[in-house]
């Protein structure tokens, strides 16, 4: 047994959070070669991207009736800003895409946030997944992973300030406001301590990625 | 029918004083839109007559608030497109934002507002910016001469701070008035938009133009974020101010914030007529304190809306028929064409109305 896999006692919080990051690595590769905890992964990252992309309003029912008489009623619809490239690093909307009664809004940069903490929230499941799926291992509640992405469903938009204020009929304050603005950043925080966490209770050997995985500490 | 109006001083203190080619696919490219440019000179000219201003300026800046989005993180359209009535798809019920000038007639879709607050236009001739405050219920005309204006980011009770280009000043939209920047002090000439239905403005209007979603932005026109006018919902349809107010005193008067009220203010006062009160009574009246001087009111139910006018003492009632046809010194006339000095009037939410107006009259 190696050194990581000694408890944290006695340890200094450095020494931690490197072996933390360590098996939490060990545990991603472990789950990217296992085909449920993969699956769980990406479906993961798919549903919370598209759960966050209802949320701030950019994926929803077409309203209808916006256009010009004779103008595009297909069942698909692209329309492109000019300069796309510029004003989608600008963080502007970049693309209005209408299938039948759906559209999306695409917004370069707020795909990226919906993709980058969905990753997390699908790590977070994915070594749960990997845990559920080796009886060695004990297992890691897939719950907090999840509870730390809902923060961030709850900033909004970039595009009309603190929706969600009026969503919960709530007045807004400049303390509130601010609040809002670290959501995002409190999400992503919360859900990589979540992650190292269950990392750090799940040390699968990267050499025996198919191999039970074993509980080495807090057990 | 009783005209006896009600009239409630808010608070008597002194104060302050004052991709496109998939088969079967449809796809365009917007132009416009980009990043707006500063533009040259002093900024837009100023109006003749002082209007009502009964905040400092040192108030007003420091109630000031971020609303969330950066400066111009809304976009105002600087590039506006419009198409005749006939070639635009939008249902009766959608709220628009009227111009009928001498030779301009123009529709503005607060659908596409929302989203971005000012378009910068031309109507007559006359640089103008046409500006919407989703959180205020108040939609303005200004002149702009030479600049164009933006969205700051800010609000002040909860009323859309805009910024002209040329000096950076700050101009609260209801006050029309800079209270910050090199043009602090300034009061902005202001014309009249009016607040009504698509169906009724096209009706009125049948060679109007409308404002169409072909803004330059990529935006979910129809979706919109803060509630729903067809039917009312959402923010619009009730509960509290998004903001503290300025001043909370017109919960004392009538505690509804959202109720819709047909605000006029001129040099030294402002007056707020019940919209629906006056749906149901054609005309209010203030009292004018005994002088036969003082406001009316007067429906127009071709566009559900209300003219403002200075009484002067004439004798001005509707007429039996309900179509908004109004008797003054035995000749009738529209609501709209009374023989009175017509005061420059818009609609606006109750709280913010209240909230920069505190000794406002209440007429309903």
């Amino acid at each position: 047994m190696s050194r990581e896999h000694e408890t944290a006692a006695g340890r200094s919080p450095a020494a931690v959070v490197a072996t933390a990051v360590a098996r939490t690595r060990r545990g991603l590769l472990a789950a990217l070669a296992d085909p449920v905890a993969a699956a769980v992964l990406v479906a993961a990252t798919a549903a919370y991207a598209l759960v966050y992309a209802v949320a701030v309003g950019d994926l929803g029912r077409a309203a209808g009736g916006t256009g010009t008489v004779g103008g595009d009623a297909g069942a698909v619809s692209v329309t492109v800003v000019s300069a796309p490239v510029t004003r989608g690093l600008s963080g502007e909307g970049v693309a209005l895409v209408a299938v039948g009664p759906v559209e999306y809004l695409f917004v370069p940069a707020t795909l990226a946030v919906a993709v980058a903490i969905g990753l997390l929230v699908g790590a977070n499941l994915a070594l749960s997944a990997l845990a559920w799926r080796r009886p060695a291992a004990c297992d890691i509640s897939p719950a907090s992973g999840v509870a730390a992405g809902l923060p961030a469903l709850l900033s909004g938009t970039a595009c009309c300030g603190p929706l969600v204020f009026i969503a919960l009929g709530l007045q807004a304050t400049s303390a509130a406001l601010t609040a809002i603005a670290w959501l995002r950043p409190a999400a992503a925080l919360l859900l990589v301590a979540s992650l190292l966490w269950a990392g750090w209770r799940l040390d699968v050997q990267s050499s025996a990625a198919d191999s039970p995985g074993k509980m080495l500490s807090g057990m | 029918m009783s005209h006896t109006p009600t009239r409630r001083n808010l608070l008597r203190a002194a104060g302050v004083a004052g991709a496109a080619g998939l088969a079967g696919c449809s796809g365009r490219l917007l132009d416009g839109g980009d990043p707006p440019a500063p533009s040259g000179g002093s900024g837009p000219p100023t109006r003749e007559t002082p209007l009502y201003q009964p905040w400092d300026r040192e108030t007003l800046r420091g109630e000031t608030v971020s609303g969330g989005p950066g400066k111009d993180d809304i976009p105002s359209v600087d590039d506006p497109s419009f198409a005749p009535a006939d070639e635009i798809d939008l249902a009766d019920d959608e709220v628009v934002f009227g111009y009928a000038g001498e030779s301009t007639t123009k529709a503005y879709t607060q659908r596409v507002l929302v989203w971005h607050e000012i378009t910068n236009d031309v109507l007559d001739g006359t640089p103008v910016a046409v500006t919407y405050c989703p959180l205020t219920g108040t939609a303005m005309g200004f002149e702009r001469g030479d600049t164009t204006f933006g969205v700051s980011g800010r609000l002040v009770n909860n009323n859309l701070v805009m910024y002209d280009r040329a000096t950076d000043s700050r101009w609260p939209q209801v006050l029309a008035t800079a209270v910050d920047g090199p043009r602090a002090g300034d009061q902005l000439r202001e014309f009249r938009l009016v607040w009504t239905t698509w169906g009724r403005w096209r009706e009125a209007h049948p060679d109007t133009r409308v404002l169409t979603e072909d803004t330059g932005y990529a935006k979910r026109y129809g979706s919109d974020p803060y509630g729903n006018y067809n039917p009312t919902s959402g923010y619009y349809g009730g509960g509290r101010p998004l903001f503290d107010s300025l001043d909370e005193g017109w919960k004392e008067a009538l505690n509804e914030p959202k109720r819709v009220v047909i605000g006029a203010r001129t040099a030294d006062r402002a007056v707020a007529f019940d919209k629906p009160a006056l749906r149901d009574r054609r005309l209010l009246e203030t009292d004018g304190g005994g002088s036969g001087d003082g406001f009316l009111a007067a429906y127009d139910p071709a566009l559900d809306t209300g003219w403002v006018y200075r009484r002067n003492g004439a004798g001005v009632t509707p007429t039996d028929d309900g179509e908004g046809w109004f008797e003054v010194d035995g000749e009738t006339y529209s609501a709209g064409d009374l023989p009175l000095e017509r005061v420059y009037a818009f609609d606006a939410m109750w709280h913010a109305w209240g909230g920069f107006y505190r000794e406002t009259a209440y007429v309903a």
